[in-house]
This record gives C-alpha cells, sequence and structure tokens, in this order.
C-alpha cells in the first residue's frame, strides 16, 4: 500500500512538472532573457518545429519575440501609441492621411529591419499601411466600411 | 549633408548659434515648404541665422523642431523623447549595456533619408553621447569624464 501511494506521490510530481515545462531549450531561454532582461509575464509558445515565440510585458508595453532553436532572435513586434511613430512617419500621415484616425499602431522588427504596420479609419474606409522611418508608406489593404 | 546634421546635433546639446527672432527675416521658401508639409502645425514660431531657418511648433501636442535651408528644403526634423519612444532593440540596449547610467536627454533626428536617435547618459564619474546605428544598435558618439572636485 505504501508503495502504491508513494508511486502515486512521485507520479504526481512528474505531472506536474510537464505541465510546467514550457517548449523552448535553455538556449533559447538564456538568449531571451540576455537580450530582454527586465521583461515579466513572459509566455511561450512554439510556432512549428524551429520558431519559439515568447509574449512579454516590456517597459509597459505588450511584445512578441520570435527565436529560432539557436537562440537568434528572429524578430519582434509591439504594440504602440501614435506618439511612438517616428516623427517622419506622424509628419507623413498628418499630411497624407488628415481625415483619418489611428486605430492601432505596432512596431515590428525582422531582417535587421524595422518598420511600422499603422491601420488608420475614416467613415469610408479603414486602411493599413507599412510604413518605414523616413516616412515611406505602402498601402497593404483598404477595406470599404460598412454601411 | 552630414555636416550639417551634426551641426544641428550640437546645437541641440546646448551650443545654441545666434539667431534673428524678426518673422521678417525668416526665409520665404522656408516658410512655404513648411506650410506643405507640416499641415496642422500649431503654435509655429521661426527663427532664423544664416545657414537655415528653424521652426518651432507643435503637431499632435508635441514640440517639435523643423530645419529648412535658404532653398526652402527640409534638412531635419528633430524632437524630444523619451525612452519608451526608442525603437525597441535601442531601448534594450540601454537598459541592459547601460543600467548604471540615466538618461539626460534623448531626441530623435530625422531627414528624408534616415531617423537617428541621440541620447546622453551620465553617471556620478562620466557622460556619454551614444548615436543610433540604424534601429538596432548604438555606437558611442562622445565620451568625457565628469571633473572631480576634491575637498
Amino acid at each position: 500500500m505504501k508503495k502504491i501511494i508513494l508511486g502515486l506521490v512521485i507520479l504526481s510530481s512528474v505531472v506536474v512538472r510537464a505541465n510546467d515545462n514550457t517548449p523552448v531549450s535553455e538556449k533559447v531561454r538564456q538568449s531571451f532573457e540576455k537580450e530582454f532582461a527586465k521583461a515579466s509575464d513572459v509566455n511561450w509558445n512554439a510556432k512549428g518545429k524551429n520558431v519559439f515565440q515568447a509574449t512579454f510585458s516590456y517597459n509597459n508595453t505588450q511584445v512578441e519575440a520570435n527565436f529560432d532553436a539557436e537562440g537568434n532572435l528572429l524578430s519582434t513586434a509591439r504594440l504602440i501609441t501614435e506618439h511612438q511613430l517616428p516623427v517622419m512617419i506622424i509628419k507623413g500621415l498628418t499630411k497624407d492621411y488628415a481625415d483619418y484616425k489611428i486605430r492601432r499602431a505596432e512596431e515590428c522588427n525582422s531582417n535587421n529591419t524595422t518598420y511600422y504596420v499603422v491601420t488608420l479609419y475614416n467613415e469610408q474606409e479603414t486602411v493599413s499601411l507599412k510604413c518605414f522611418s523616413n516616412g515611406d508608406a505602402q498601402r497593404v489593404e483598404r477595406i470599404k466600411n460598412k454601411i | 549633408m552630414k555636416k550639417t546634421i551634426l551641426a544641428l546635433a550640437v546645437m541641440l546639446t546646448g551650443l545654441t548659434s545666434a539667431f534673428a527672432n524678426n518673422a521678417d527675416e525668416v526665409n520665404k521658401s522656408a516658410q512655404l515648404s513648411f506650410n506643405k508639409d507640416f499641415l496642422n502645425a500649431k503654435n509655429v514660431s521661426w527663427q532664423q541665422n544664416k545657414d537655415y531657418a528653424k521652426a518651432t511648433f507643435s503637431l499632435n501636442n508635441r514640440v517639435m523642431y523643423a530645419y529648412y535651408n535658404p532653398q526652402g528644403e527640409l534638412l531635419a526634423v528633430v524632437r524630444n523623447i523619451l525612452s519608451d519612444q526608442l525603437p525597441i532593440y535601442l531601448l534594450a540596449d540601454i537598459k541592459n549595456d547601460y543600467s548604471n547610467y540615466w538618461i539626460s536627454e534623448l531626441f530623435e533626428m530625422a531627414t528624408e533619408d534616415q531617423t537617428t536617435y541621440y541620447t546622453t547618459l551620465e553617471n556620478a564619474d562620466e557622460r556619454l553621447i551614444l548615436k543610433s546605428d540604424g534601429s538596432n544598435k548604438w555606437t558611442i558618439y562622445k565620451k568625457e569624464k565628469k571633473n572631480c572636485i576634491v575637498l
């Protein structure tokens, strides 16, 4: 009987530990901690076999960072406010989209390039732009609002 | 162009050159360009020196500065920012590598070609000026020891 109870205790501790495991290697975790030392509320997800995504809070903003199995940082994305957009993007938007309002802005970085995805709307439509810090912008989506 | 931008950077760190503040003396081409570039600008004021005209204004409730050459071409737009307005890698670099410094100045300088960030970091012993290299890393632009006073 004692052996059975002991076996159950050991089994349950293994199950708890298995549930605590995140799908990332120590290498990836260390790379993350080196890059974002003061991150909090970190959650990990495996995206396929070789990409691991950390979602976390950093400097009061929500960030996603993707790492490969070797711990290399592949890309990041974070939600930002209008005031966090580079000034040339603000200049371009206030000039070319004067009657639109910003619904969402995201700072993205991949392949050592930073760009910003900005979604704007007015009474007629919603527009998504891919913007660069020098103010260049490409429209990636345009949706007419339903009446 | 590089020299002009560096000169602007120096100027922003406090070595302000002589400006004329009379609106009549401000380059008209610069004013025309500004009115096209910043349609919603408010509280605009101008300063003029022999090399460029400087507009101080607010856009979306944020104060910024635009510099124009005598031909009315926009040289740079500059604004003071908070650290959370830095691209995330630049912010992370400061947090990771300069955690024993405080930020005493941080501004964004944007041209038609690129955006550059400058920050002055200080601790008890020294003062560093960092310049961003792209949006992913910093280079040391200037480093100086603070003067010690021995009592």
